[in-house]
């Protein structure tokens, strides 16, 4: 676990860069989650809604959508796959992915289609998130999405 | 509900819609100011910078209010005195920033402390050509002068039309005579004012809103702004239910019927989820001008009424029916 700018992040998942979301790969199965900083940066959970289980979700389409105190929009996969299992705890309770994004917050489970391909896209080990994380700290206080330090 | 409510209902939809109708163009603006990433299906956010509030004071105020608490102060940009205002907004313009909402916690009297930001506030007018709207709080006369000489483009202020909120909400020893005063100094040195009145702010209760509609009605508006009561979490309403949809139902048709040639807006702050679907088409069943982060459908709803949507990245403060 890495901290930046008081938001934590583990190091044995995945990151999207344009997502911030988080990708934890079991066998043919993701679970998918959002990062800290961006669900700070994104205020309270209010309503999540996910796409149904079974449907087919591409690399970058909407596999449901959020709003929350400042943030209103979908939800974009950051691997392709079928959602085969969504967290109901999370539908009943959006505030579980500011409170614990990478345990009880997690979003949706996927089984994996595409991912020796699109792995490459992702950020992975220690020393890469740690690079990227200090550079989208930058963005996100420049951009006001977290409070400047 | 029995077919006779629902013809009278429908019958006042019409009503506030046709005064709409009578004194405004056929476009509905819809906003999306920085303050919160905004992208649904009809309306993507393009420049979130575009619009950028400060707090003058970071996240301090001395009031505490029971619903705020300072928690909407913490979004901000929080002013840094070593950098002081022309800088950072410098700084912002630079990064594409055309406007900025200069805000911040109130001292212990209601006011925003702003008096010895003005000459900073002119420069960026002057010197920067930004738009600059000032959430101003309770304010004397000399305050209401140097908002003009500055050359702000608007001023907001909640008006509040009950003692009892004033005294139990916001924790201020005063009236809402106070409050009318403000708007009257605003009027005199002819300020562009866009006050807004929060639904609900007696603790979810509808109590001083009718009276807070009468007093702006007597002063030459820009436009009328409503939020709606919020239960943030951290505060000491975060429990409280926000208020009825049939209270602020009724409050848009009285609104509308009251100010008719004034563009009345549904400003950032309102309930999220089911409640700001529901509101959101009422704002434009009854013929409200405006809606700040609309909810996913209002826009097609608005085209079907027969509205022309436009949209803007900025504050629904700023923006004209």
């Amino acid at each position: 676990m890495i901290e930046i700018k008081n938001h934590k992040f583990p190091t044995d998942v995945y990151y999207d860069p344009a997502t911030h979301f988080w990708v934890k790969v079991e066998g043919k199965i993701a679970r998918i989650g959002i990062d800290d900083i961006e669900q700070g940066s994104r205020g309270g959970f209010v309503v999540v809604q996910f796409n149904d289980v079974g449907s087919e979700v591409r690399r970058g389409e909407s596999l449901g959508s959020v709003e929350a105190e400042k943030h209103v929009g979908a939800l974009k996969a950051p691997v392709s796959g079928r959602i085969v299992r969504v967290n109901d705890a999370l539908l009943q309770n959006p505030r579980l992915a500011n409170e614990d994004p990478y345990g009880q917050g997690w979003f949706v489970e996927m089984e994996l289609t595409n991912f020796d391909a699109e792995k490459a896209d992702l950020i992975s080990g220690e020393a890469n998130i740690r690079a990227w994380l200090l550079a989208e700290a930058k963005k996100y206080e420049e951009r006001g999405w977290i409070a400047e330090s | 509900m029995d077919s006779g409510v629902v013809t009278a209902v429908e019958s006042r939809r019409a009503e506030a819609f046709a005064v709409r109708q009578e004194n405004f163009c056929d476009t509905i603006s819809f906003f999306a100011p920085g303050l919160k990433r905004f992208s649904t299906e009809e309306f993507q956010q393009k420049t979130p910078q575009a619009f950028r509030p400060v707090s003058l004071t970071g996240s301090a105020c001395a009031l505490q209010c029971e619903h705020c608490q300072s928690k909407i102060l913490e979004p901000m940009i929080p002013l840094n005195p070593k950098e002081g205002l022309f800088q950072l907004a410098k700084r912002l313009h630079q990064n594409g920033t055309t406007g900025i909402l200069i805000s911040g916690g109130s001292d212990k009297a209601g006011a925003v402390p702003l008096k010895k930001y003005f000459p900073d506030i002119a420069r960026i007018k002057n010197e920067l050509g930004m738009r600059v709207m000032v959430h101003t709080g309770l304010v004397d006369r000399e305050t209401a002068r140097q908002l003009k000489e500055a050359g702000v483009d608007g001023v907001m202020i909640d008006i509040i039309g009950a003692d009892e909120t004033i005294r139990e909400v916001y924790h201020l020893n005063t009236t809402t005579a106070a409050y009318e005063a403000s708007l009257a100094y605003f009027s005199e040195f002819g300020l562009s004012i866009r006050p807004h009145i929060i639904l609900g702010l007696h603790f979810g209760q509808f109590l001083g809103e009718y009276h807070a509609l009468e007093m702006i009605q007597r002063y030459p508006v820009h436009s009328l702004i409503l939020v709606i009561l919020t239960p943030l979490v951290g505060t000491h309403m975060q429990n409280v239910p926000p208020p009825s949809l049939e209270d602020i139902e009724e409050f848009f048709y009285r609104a509308r019927l009251q100010m008719p040639k004034t563009p009345i807006m549904i400003g950032c702050a309102r309930p999220l989820g089911d409640h700001k679907v529901a509101v959101d088409h009422l704002a434009v069943d009854y013929g409200l001008n405006g809606i700040a982060y609309p909810a996913d459908g209002v826009v097609a709803y608005a085209r079907e009424k027969g509205l022309k949507p436009k949209f803007f990245e900025d504050s629904c403060s700023c923006g004209s029916a």
